[in-house]
């Protein structure tokens, strides 16, 4: 499995390794990141549930990025040519031309900016998974947005309730096999139906902790690289961070490294 | 001929398909635009001709990539060009998001999210977490932002500042919201024994 995404860090060349933690730092090469929000955490939790399951530990492709793009673009360019069957794009400037030119042999997971690129693109239907909230859904039923910045007003202003209408509306545009949507209550998509809602336990504060998003897609990549089939990943990938949830009891001010250490627990609890 | 029409009409789409993620940006004088093209090297510009119905005076436009609109702004402003207008070129009537949405915590926090962007304060007005979004200045954000006290964040450090993305911009919507909430409330506290107001609670504004 390759994660490839973006580090908040200013002017950080293109680094590919293996990720490894050391404490509550992330390690590739001779390098150490913190378990931040985005890409960082995302590597987090897939090391965690590699480490678990004693599986080979994912491959990264990062490269610092603030927002002008720069890395982004070191990233698009490596993924011309990747030689592994599961990749996970993640935070990294939507750029159109460029995600046009990747490859598309491997299962392709999009979440956040490499979301926001294939659906602008008009090739969600070339990825595996996406794995939306409810705002970015709005998003992606929204055949005229580019971002989920320029949802126009009619779609932007549903609420969870709405949810199953958005999907059925997403899915008239080209999108992946299947999706996850995270909110109140989980769903599970597959080629446009939902097949498994998850909604319990249900920790409100989750919603404000930065990064819960990105443990939940390395949690879901992660179970496919470990051998689960993509629908029974994408149910207990949902419940293990809802798991997460309960068992540190989050307030406003939890930050994600809480979490993340506690994903083994978790796994555990569901008898993986 | 059908296999002609049908060709055409799938260049056709593409092309309109592409105009979907870009805007123009619309100056007063060609000058104006010949210098922000000058200014603008490092981001994806294209020097067009405005359409017709848009026209404002001025032959040239800019063709720019909506996602990278804050960065072009503040480079824009920086080098005191004002643009008259920016518009999505797939549709003139798309404008960004302003819904806010604003929840309250047992602890008294609030969160605050616009679109797919969230920030969180506490009482205080301290900076506890900002999540969601999926452009790369998102995490550098987060970590310029928590633990710092949103009503002594100067102006020239604010997320559409510091930001370059479309995320930036909407992130920039909440924090401005958090802010304005938290001064009230601090205003309402020196006349009053509760610090929040009890009408805010879950619901959008």
């Amino acid at each position: 499995m390759i994660v490839a995404g973006t580090l908040p860090i200013e002017g950080l060349d293109l680094i590919r390794g293996e990720g490894k933690l050391k404490g509550n730092k992330i390690v590739i090469g001779n390098r150490e990141f913190p378990l931040s929000m985005g890409t960082g955490a995302l590597i987090g939790a897939s090391i965690k549930v590699h480490e678990y399951f004693g599986e080979k530990l994912p491959e990264v492709i990062t490269a610092g990025d603030i927002g002008t793009g720069e890395g982004s673009l070191k990233i698009y360019r490596h993924l011309r040519d990747v030689d592994d069957d599961l990749l996970v794009i993640h935070y990294i400037k939507p750029k159109i031309s460029e995600i046009m030119k990747i490859d598309f042999s491997p299962k392709i997971v999009a979440d956040a900016g490499g979301m926001y690129a294939a659906k602008a693109a008009g090739i969600g239907d070339k990825f595996h998974i996406f794995l939306p909230d409810v705002g970015e859904l709005a998003f992606l039923a929204d055949e005229k947005a580019s971002h989920p910045a320029y949802v126009r007003g009619f779609i932007s202003e549903v609420d969870d309730r709405e949810v199953p209408e958005l999907i059925k509306r997403a899915y008239r545009n080209r999108m992946p096999r299947y999706m996850v949507v995270k909110g109140e209550v989980d769903y599970i998509v597959k080629e446009g139906d939902i097949i498994e809602r998850i909604d319990s336990p249900r920790i409100e504060t989750m919603e404000c902790i930065g990064g819960t998003g990105d443990t939940l897609t390395g949690v879901v990549s992660s179970l496919i690289s470990c051998g689960y089939r993509t629908e029974e990943a994408c149910i207990l990938g949902c419940k293990v961070n809802r798991l997460l949830g309960e068992i540190v009891n989050p307030t406003p001010r939890t930050q994600i490294e809480e979490l993340i250490i506690q994903i083994p627990k978790a796994l555990e609890m569901l008898g993986l | 001929m059908d296999f002609l029409s049908s060709i055409f009409k799938k260049v056709k789409k593409k092309e309109e398909e592409k105009k979907d993620h870009r805007g123009l940006i619309i100056f007063k004088s060609v000058k104006e635009a010949i210098r922000a093209e000058k200014i603008l090297k490092g981001y994806s510009i294209k020097v067009v001709a405005p359409p017709p119905e848009i026209r404002e005076g001025c032959d040239l436009a800019l063709e720019y990539e909506m996602v990278e609109e804050i960065g072009i702004k503040r480079e824009l402003e920086k080098n005191n060009l004002k643009p008259l207008k920016f518009i999505p070129l797939s549709d003139p009537s798309l404008k960004p998001l302003e819904l806010i949405k604003v929840k309250e915590f047992n602890d008294g926090s609030i969160m605050v999210r616009c679109g797919n962007m969230k920030i969180t304060v506490d009482r205080e007005g301290n900076i506890l977490n900002v999540s969601g979004g999926g452009c790369p200045d998102v995490p550098y954000l987060a970590l310029k932002l928590k633990g710092r006290n949103i009503l002594e964040i100067p102006e020239g450090e604010v997320p559409k500042e510091l930001g370059y993305t479309l995320c930036a911009y909407t992130l920039n919507k909440s924090f401005e919201e958090a802010r304005r909430i938290v001064k009230e409330n601090m205003g309402r506290c020196e006349n009053d024994s509760s610090r929040y107001s009890t009408d805010r609670g879950i619901g959008s504004y």
